[in-house]
């Protein structure tokens, strides 16, 4: 799973590409609506990793690509197009994952007497819900870094082209991110040992 | 594999299984796709962003200028006759498209109403559109997809109504309700899906839409007091 993730299109597309770009800079929907149709499964896909909610997955995606349209004469082709919307979409989630982070906190301190109540009765979660929850605790650089390689299959050298980072920090915060999880699963180590 | 991602430790196998379940993302239909994309389209050509837009004006000039041509004038005329000809002779048979008759009055686009450096423009586009929406059930035959170049001649004509939109051509109301009617045709036409029974259907909305908005009574009106002028 360690092809490339993002660029895997048509031959035939990616010839057009520069011809669509510059018909969606001058106003044309057509060329816009095909170049979503090449690029919004990956970035949808992307996105709904990084939030885990459908319909925010959707508003975001729909959000990166207007925004995307609206500085697409900015775009001077030094990556792949799909690069750097991607550099786009990953910018749009971190933003809007910020506010819903903020939103989130300020409802679990509302709840909380009544959540840890419940937890104490529930059953421990399995293997897979610790470490979706491990993953889920992750700083948004670790977070980001782990899902575009570990879970979507990314390369570093995308990661980092996406990320505005170099591929040796894309390493790093890979490794980091996988330290983490270790630790912070190392209590049940005995159920993904077995 | 190089130096440095072999230093990176992997995760066991049972947790980068697991990982690999996280949020994972439902496969979205092609409604949800086109959901999507309306809301994109609203929200990213409405707007009106004026560098774009002059743009676009500005190719409208240099159109018209080369249109402008007196070469150009005879395949004008040309295109003209053959819409209006081909429109009568088709206007009768059952499969045509719909030709309601309206009063004159309330459909009448007169394109001397249109500044003069674009009347040349708009003759020839209502020509060219007219003749191509008479043969568009020929071109959609029910045993095959419709022909490219036909796509293609509706693809140019759709680019045409756009720039004429956001040209002074549509200042006059009756005209610019006219363009855009006939942009969401045209756009509808340069969709037709191949197969017989998508273009079948196709065919039907793109039938539904000229009739409700009286499109082709409206577009014959318009070709034939061109025709009258000239």
């Amino acid at each position: 799973m360690k092809s490339s993730a993002v660029a895997a299109k048509a031959p035939r597309y990616v010839n057009r590409e520069p011809e669509l770009i510059a018909r969606v800079v001058a106003g044309d929907r057509l060329a816009a609506r095909e170049l979503y149709d090449a690029q919004a499964p990956r970035v949808h896909r992307l996105v709904f990793r990084m939030t885990g909610d459908a319909d925010l997955a959707r508003e975001l995606t729909q959000e990166a690509f207007v925004r995307a349209f609206a500085q697409l004469d900015r775009f001077r082709g030094e990556s792949a197009l799909s690069t750097w919307l991607h550099r786009v979409t990953v910018s749009v989630v971190s933003n809007a994952m910020r506010k819903v982070k903020r939103f989130r906190e300020r409802e679990t301190d509302l709840d909380e007497a009544l959540m840890i109540a419940e937890s104490a009765r529930e059953a421990d979660p399995d293997l897979k819900e610790k470490l979706h929850r491990a993953i889920d605790e992750l700083p948004e650089i670790y977070r980001t870094t782990l899902v575009m390689h570990d879970v979507e299959g990314y390369t570093h050298e995308e990661i980092a082209s996406v990320l505005g980072v170099a591929e040796g920090t894309c390493k790093s915060r890979l490794s980091v991110a996988r330290a983490q999880l270790r630790e912070k699963l190392a209590p049940f180590a005995k159920e993904w040992l077995a | 594999m190089t130096k440095h991602d072999e230093q990176i430790p992997e995760l066991p196998e049972p947790l980068r299984s697991a990982a690999r379940e996280y949020n994972k993302p439902p496969e979205l239909s092609r409604a949800d796709y086109d959901d999507m994309w309306s809301a994109i389209e609203a929200k990213a050509f409405t707007s009106d962003i004026g560098g774009r837009v002059r743009e676009r004006k500005s190719a409208v000039r240099v159109a018209a200028r080369r249109w402008f041509a007196p070469r150009a004038v005879l395949p004008i005329a040309a295109t003209l006759l053959l819409g209006i000809a081909l429109g009568r002779a088709t206007a009768p048979a059952p499969n045509a498209l719909p030709a309601i008759d309206v009063p004159r009055s309330m459909t009448q686009v007169d394109v001397q109403r249109v500044p003069a450096p674009y009347q040349a423009t708009t003759s020839r586009y209502l020509g060219q559109t007219a003749a191509l929406l008479v043969s568009l059930p020929a071109e959609v035959r029910a045993d095959g997809p419709a022909d490219a170049q036909f796509i293609g001649r509706a693809h140019d004509l759709l680019l045409t109504t756009r720039m004429l939109m956001d040209s002074p051509a549509a200042d006059d109301g009756r005209i610019r309700s006219l363009l855009e009617d006939l942009e969401l045709v045209l756009a509808q036409v340069v969709r037709i899906q191949s197969g017989p029974a998508q273009g079948k259907s196709d065919m039907e909305l793109i039938r539904q839409a000229l009739e409700q908005r009286d499109v082709m009574p409206r577009l014959r009106h318009a070709v034939a007091d061109i025709a009258a002028d000239n």
